[in-house]
């Protein structure tokens, strides 16, 4: 064995020893016995003659006999003996010492060390003790004045004394406290490291004094001057005791210089002084005498994931203790395995640590399950979490826990920023499809055809299949573990994402329209992202979804020169939205608000498919008996180019019309009940738009009209409403299904997805998904849309076209036959011809207005063409929300007016005539315009509600029967637009088609401003018109019957 | 379930009403305030019973030692109660939160254990209660003090309570701590330990911690000295730049 071998092993122990003596009273001066062994390592022994020389050298002893192997030295000696060798020895802390000694050798170094650190911080105050005390009471002294809650300080009387005047560490450092603990923990354990039972007070309290020496003495070596506060500062002018400056002069003069300095001075005011600086330190008791490490310990908690390839898939956590500042760490098992109840955790001996850690535990315990169960059973060192409870256990007891102040160690497993999670699509051409269609059509690809596709879930950039998705998903281990680290997947809100991906197993074909549908619902939902990828052979299906799933853009198409008017641009706008969903075979649905022109977008598309020569058939419109008028009016005003058939009435005939090539209309209109009665004919029929106006009366698939416009074949479908079809959600499923089936799902799905969650908060993140997935296949504009009131006139009119019913038309031709054969030959006798031509005139508008006003008998609405279509106007504008006026003439129909609007609408509307006393008219009035009339709606004779009332209130006019005179007219659509009014008025003006109404209606629109002239406010002008001008206007021309079918 | 014993919900004190009940109310009050001013001390047991100092002021003032007989005896089941308490670690955390756990009256109400009095305590307190007091009647107002001093003091820590039965809670926690250790390394020598790793990483980190003690608390900010007299020091002289 070499001498260098031998010289390692020797280092491997220290040999160095000390032994206190400490000092018995306050004045006197500190003794050690520092020692060491007999056969010192070469280093060690090299070590100790250099650090003795120095302290020969700076006078601290006077000779070294280095056999004799003790070194008597005072407490300055010691310290620098100690600073010497710790400079030269690295390993002095670290070597396991030969004895207890030897253990208080190396405690002594660390002690100063700290006390180096206590002064560099300033962490101290100045002290004194009674000269005569011995060094138990002088620390007793510090832990009673720190708590002590009054200036009584009962060790030492309030007569004059002699002190010893000491710098003291305050302890105010919870790190520096803890490390008190550990040195004295250091200076107790026994030599194989394990805990001994019980503190060793003495030791204790000598290396507590040790500290307060080496402070003492360091602060001594650097100090320049002491300085009274209380003078020092001038913050504030205080009369001093009697003799207090003295004292407190002579206590300063003892602070400097050489140690253990008395002075003279008075019990109580050094007390005071001592007391004052005690208050904020650490001396109390409670902290200086505290061995369980409550101070600088808690509990921590540490989640282990299972091992990568275990069969286990429970996660556990282990319970440890932790040091709060400097990271010490041990399990709670290793507690319960000490046999006493004395722990060595990190550099500390925690003596009975439970009595803070079971009440921690207990804490924990109530915010987690598994810990409460776990701590109900002897020694709890840890606990199982089931893989199922581990989200769960991360989302909801972690934070709590975390608030309770117990640090939680755990993988990173809950997503945080910068990690992400997101199911991917990858969309493939079905390989029949691509062999099939191959070159064959641009137009292989459309919203019905099936794709293949196929989907995996991507956390960050690891990708995860969907089979090993499906694994995961079946043995609930909702983790993986991506680069090194385990992740939670959020499981659920994938399944949700999926599920309209088919769920988990479902066969991965669907259509395109379904495909698009699931982005769609997707698309929104920000946790997990879809992300679709195409296949090249796929890119025109990319395409079709683009334009389904993004909120419709399309191309803008020109108005076709045929057309005959301008369109808005945002009629301009629908017409190309519906030119785009035909190019991709979607159905539409047209919901623009009443009056904002519908019909002409269907117009202005009917007529560009025509001039394009994409038109494939012939088109069917099916409307309401009551909108044929409407309609036939447009399609004569802006569209005279299409030809039209309207198969409608007792004598319908539709082969002839609709031929191959040329000779066949453009156009089929028919109503709802005619379709029904004609479903087999019509159905044989080569549709090619199939328009369905008011297509609120297919929102019962029960119903047969429902059953019958699905049997109709057609290349493009197009519903148009204008009712707030949101508020009816059910129904919206059953127009698109007729639009596009399947789109919305099925009614359960659609029922329990999105209807139950838009219903229970119609602003939150279902009523989104809603909008999102509806927003391509439903246009919908609003009146008070900002970019659409731009373009919409302050105030306009529609002329809401009424048929007669047969009963209206008999009555209208009798009458009209009457006159006929009595003015020619009574002309110049008996009634003037004048005064018949005014009194048919009258009665022909109330034939018009409803015939009961004529020929008595029930008022029903049935008997009216004209009321039923007011009833139906009505009922959307109150379903808008907004209110209408409604003027007629006849203070008779005022009356049937009221009954029947109170029997659709459920309230009564008030009616004010010239018959009401003018405070009666007032309250009307008022009432209506503050809402405190529950009705919408207000009935008021022309004269009566002509001049001077403000009713803003509505925005819609109905003038029921016509008033000849304009300005009259006006006059009364004045009561609703005038200043105040914040909404856009639309006047409805009611004509019964093929009536003098439409006729007189034609005059005067045609010839506004020259008909005013004419016209001059009073009928007279008709009583000027020769025989067969006016048998031209009032003839009832050859029109449509409201047939009862639709009764 | 845990009731926090606190002022008036006091669990021990309402099971000895059967018993204050009998003794006269002048002695009880003062005994309670006593009791509650700090006067009773040194409380130790001796042979069957609890003595402790009872030091009293106003005109009799004086210090007595006083003798309580235990309800009964169970200083030969000592180890039995410490295995108890090794199974139900969260009773011994409600002892040291001063909660008493409803779990544990139940067990001991069903085990008939007897912590509590019953009709025959006021009886037996008559007659082995002594006190060294010079009053007449024979639970003077002494040994009343030292009774509401052991029911404070099991309300506020519920393993206390043994007390009455003979048991020292040290001692108990002691055994009851042993016990655990026992059932631990029992287990624990048929199965390893799965937190073998984590426990190497202790000791590593200890090592490091003893070499770098200084540098633990290297980052502690100084902080303005405490108290009147302030020590200036050289640095600071010098860093002030006169």
């Amino acid at each position: 064995m070499s001498g260098e071998d031998m010289d390692d092993n020797q280092r491997a122990t220290l040999p160095f020893c000390l032994e206190f003596l400490v000092r018995d009273t306050g004045d006197q001066e500190d003794k050690a016995v520092f020692s060491w062994s007999d056969e010192l390592a070469q280093s060690d022994e090299a070590h100790l003659r250099a650090a003795v020389e120095r302290l020969l050298l700076h006078g601290y002893i006077t000779e070294f006999h280095e056999d004799t192997r003790t070194l008597h030295l005072n407490a300055a000696a010691l310290i620098q003996l100690l600073t010497n060798l710790r400079e030269m020895d690295e390993s002095l802390l670290t070597r396991a010492p030969s004895s207890a000694k030897g253990r208080l050798f190396q405690q002594a170094v660390a002690a100063l060390s700290l006390a180096e650190e206590i002064v560099r911080t300033r962490d101290i105050f100045a002290g004194a003790f009674v000269a005569s005390f011995t060094v138990e009471a002088c620390l007793q002294v510090l832990r009673e004045a720190a708590s002590a809650a009054d200036d009584v300080m009962p060790q030492w009387g309030s007569g004059n004394g002699t002190f010893v005047g000491m710098w003291v560490p305050a302890w105010s450092i919870p790190e520096f406290c803890s490390l008190r603990l550990s040195i004295l923990s250091g200076v107790q354990g026994s030599l194989d490291g394990s805990a001994t039972l019980s503190p060793d007070a003495l030791l204790y309290s000598t290396l507590d004094w040790w500290m307060l020496v080496c402070v003492d003495t360091l602060v001594r070596k650097q100090l320049f001057d002491v300085a009274d506060a209380t003078t020092s500062s001038g913050q504030s002018y205080r009369v001093m005791y009697r003799g207090e400056a003295d004292v407190i002069e002579a206590w300063c003069v003892a602070l400097k210089g050489a140690v253990g300095k008395t002075f003279p001075g008075d019990g109580w005011l050094v007390a005071r002084t001592m007391r004052q600086a005690l208050q904020n330190s650490g001396w109390k008791a409670s902290n200086m005498d505290d061995y369980s490490g409550r101070n600088f310990y808690t509990l921590s908690f540490q989640l282990i994931p299972p091992p990568v390839d275990s069969t286990v898939a429970d996660w556990r956590l282990i319970y440890r203790v932790k040091h709060r500042y400097f990271g010490w760490t041990k399990p709670l098992a290793d507690w319960w395995r000490q046999p006493e109840r004395v722990w060595m955790v990190g550099q500390d001996m925690l003596v009975e640590p439970d009595v803070w850690m079971l009440p921690l535990l207990r804490e924990a315990a109530k915010v987690s399950r598994e810990i409460r169960q776990s701590f109900a059973l002897s020694a709890p060192s840890g606990c199982e979490i089931a893989a199922d409870d581990v989200y769960t256990f991360l989302t909801e007891s972690v934070p709590s826990l975390r608030a309770l102040g117990f640090s939680i160690d755990a993988p990173n497993v809950l997503r945080e920023n910068g990690s992400s999670v997101r199911v991917r699509v990858r969309v493939k051409r079905p390989k029949s499809e691509s062999r099939r269609m191959n070159g064959i059509s641009q137009q292989w690809f459309d919203a019905n055809r099936l794709v293949d596709f196929d989907w995996s879930v991507v956390i960050d950039n690891q990708e995860i299949s969907r089979e090993e998705f499906a694994k995961l998903v079946a043995n609930q281990t909702p983790f993986v573990q991506v680069e090194g680290s385990w992740r939670l997947i959020p499981v659920d809100e994938i399944l949700r994402q999926v599920e309209e991906l088919g769920g988990i197993d479902k066969p991965l074909s669907t259509r395109v329209l379904d495909l698009s549908r699931a982005i769609l619902m997707s698309s929104e939902t920000a946790q997990v992202p879809v992300q679709v990828e195409y296949q090249e052979e796929a890119l025109p299906i990319e395409h079709v979804i683009q334009v389904l799933t993004h909120a419709s853009n399309p191309p803008l198409v020109t108005t076709p020169p045929t057309f005959r008017g301008e369109l808005r641009h945002y009629q301009q706008f629908g017409f190309s939205w519906l030119m785009h969903l035909r190019s991709i075979g979607c159905g539409a649905c047209l919901a623009d608000d009443m009056g904002l022109g519908k019909t002409v977008q269907v117009l202005a598309y009917l007529l560009a498919l025509r001039e394009r020569g994409e038109q494939q058939g012939t088109h069917l419109l099916i409307c309401p008996t009551s909108l044929l008028p409407n309609w036939r009016a447009e399609l004569a005003k802006f569209a005279p180019d299409l030809s039209v058939y309207v198969h409608h009435g007792s004598h319908r005939d539709l082969s002839p019309h609709v031929r191959a090539g040329e000779s066949g209309v453009h156009l089929v209109m028919t109503t709802y009940a005619t379709l029904v009665r004609d479903v087999e004919l019509l159905k044989e029929l080569n549709v090619d738009a199939l328009i369905v106006d008011e297509a609120q009366n297919i929102k019962n698939v029960d119903t047969k009209q429902a059953q019958a416009i699905r049997m109709i074949q057609a290349n493009h479908r197009i519903a148009l409403t204008g009712t707030p079809i949101e508020n009816r959600l059910e129904e919206l499923w059953a127009l698109m299904d007729f639009l596009n089936p399947g789109y919305l799902g099925s009614p359960s799905w659609f029922r329990k997805t999105l209807i139950e969650g838009t219903l229970q908060n119609p602003s939150g993140d279902t009523a989104t998904k809603l909008q999102v997935l509806l927003r391509p296949v439903l246009l919908r504009r609003r009146k008070s849309d900002p970019e659409i009131q731009t373009e919409l006139p302050e105030k306009w009119e529609v002329s809401e076209r009424a048929l007669l019913t047969a009963e209206q038309a008999a009555m209208y031709q009798a009458m009209v036959d009457q006159l006929f054969t009595e003015i020619t030959p009574l002309q110049g006798g008996g009634m003037s011809r004048r005064g018949q031509i005014l009194a048919t005139l009258v009665r022909l508008k109330q034939i018009c207005d409803h015939p009961c006003l004529v020929a008595g008998g029930r008022p029903s609405v049935q008997r009216s063409g004209k009321l039923r279509q007011l009833l139906e106007l009505l009922q959307t504008v109150v379903d808008e929300g907004e209110s209408a006026l409604v003027f007629t003439q006849f203070r008779d129909m005022g009356e049937i007016l009221c009954d029947t609007i109170e029997a659709s609408l459920g309230v009564r509307p008030q009616f004010l005539h010239g018959g009401l006393s003018a405070a009666t008219r007032g309250k009307i009035v008022d009432d209506f315009q503050q809402g405190k009339d529950p009705s919408p709606v207000l009935i008021l004779s022309l004269r009566a509600g002509g001049v001077g009332l403000n009713l803003t209130r509505a925005n819609h006019v109905f003038h029921f029967d016509r008033w000849w005179n304009p300005a009259v007219e006006d006059q009364a659509t004045d009561r609703a637009y005038r200043i105040g009014q914040t909404k856009d008025v639309q006047v409805h003006k009611m004509i019964c088609t093929g009536t003098l109404e439409e006729r007189i209606d034609d005059l005067i629109t045609s010839k506004r401003e020259l008909s005013q002239a004419i016209v001059g406010g009073t009928n007279e002008w008709v009583t000027e018109l020769d025989d067969d001008a006016l048998r031209e206007l009032f003839t009832l021309s050859e029109q449509n019957i409201w047939e009862e079918e639709e009764a | 379930m845990n009731v926090k014993s606190k002022g008036r919900a006091s669990v021990v004190e309402n099971a000895w009403k059967v018993v204050l009940k009998e003794a006269d109310k002048s002695r009880a009050r003062k005994g309670k305030q006593d009791a509650k001013s700090g006067a009773v001390s040194n409380v130790r047991t001796h042979d069957g019973g609890i003595v402790a100092s009872v030091k009293t002021t106003g005109p009799e003032r004086g210090t007595f030692q006083v003798f309580l007989p235990w309800l009964a005896d169970y200083t030969g089941h000592r180890l039995d109660v410490a295995k108890w308490l090794a199974r139900r670690p969260d009773w011994i955390a409600a002892h040291f939160t001063g909660s008493w756990d409803l779990d544990f009256v139940q067990f001991v109400t069903d085990n008939q254990l007897n912590l509590f009095p019953d009709e025959t305590t006021w009886q037996k307190i008559e007659h082995e209660s002594k006190c060294t007091c010079s009053d007449w009647q024979p639970v003077c107002a002494h040994v009343l003090a030292l009774l509401y001093h052991l029911l404070a003091s099991a309300d506020a820590n519920p393993l206390n309570i043994f007390q009455f039965v003979g048991l020292s809670v040290d001692e108990l926690l002691d055994e009851a701590h042993r016990e655990s250790a026992r059932m631990v390394m029992a287990e624990q020598s048929e199965e390893r330990d799965v937190s073998l790793t984590a426990h190497s990483l202790d000791d590593t980190q200890e090592a490091s911690a003893r070499r770098d003690l200084r540098a633990l608390i290297a980052h502690v900010e100084p902080v303005a000295p405490n108290g009147r007299l302030v020590p200036q020091f050289i640095v600071e002289r010098v860093g002030d730049g006169r």
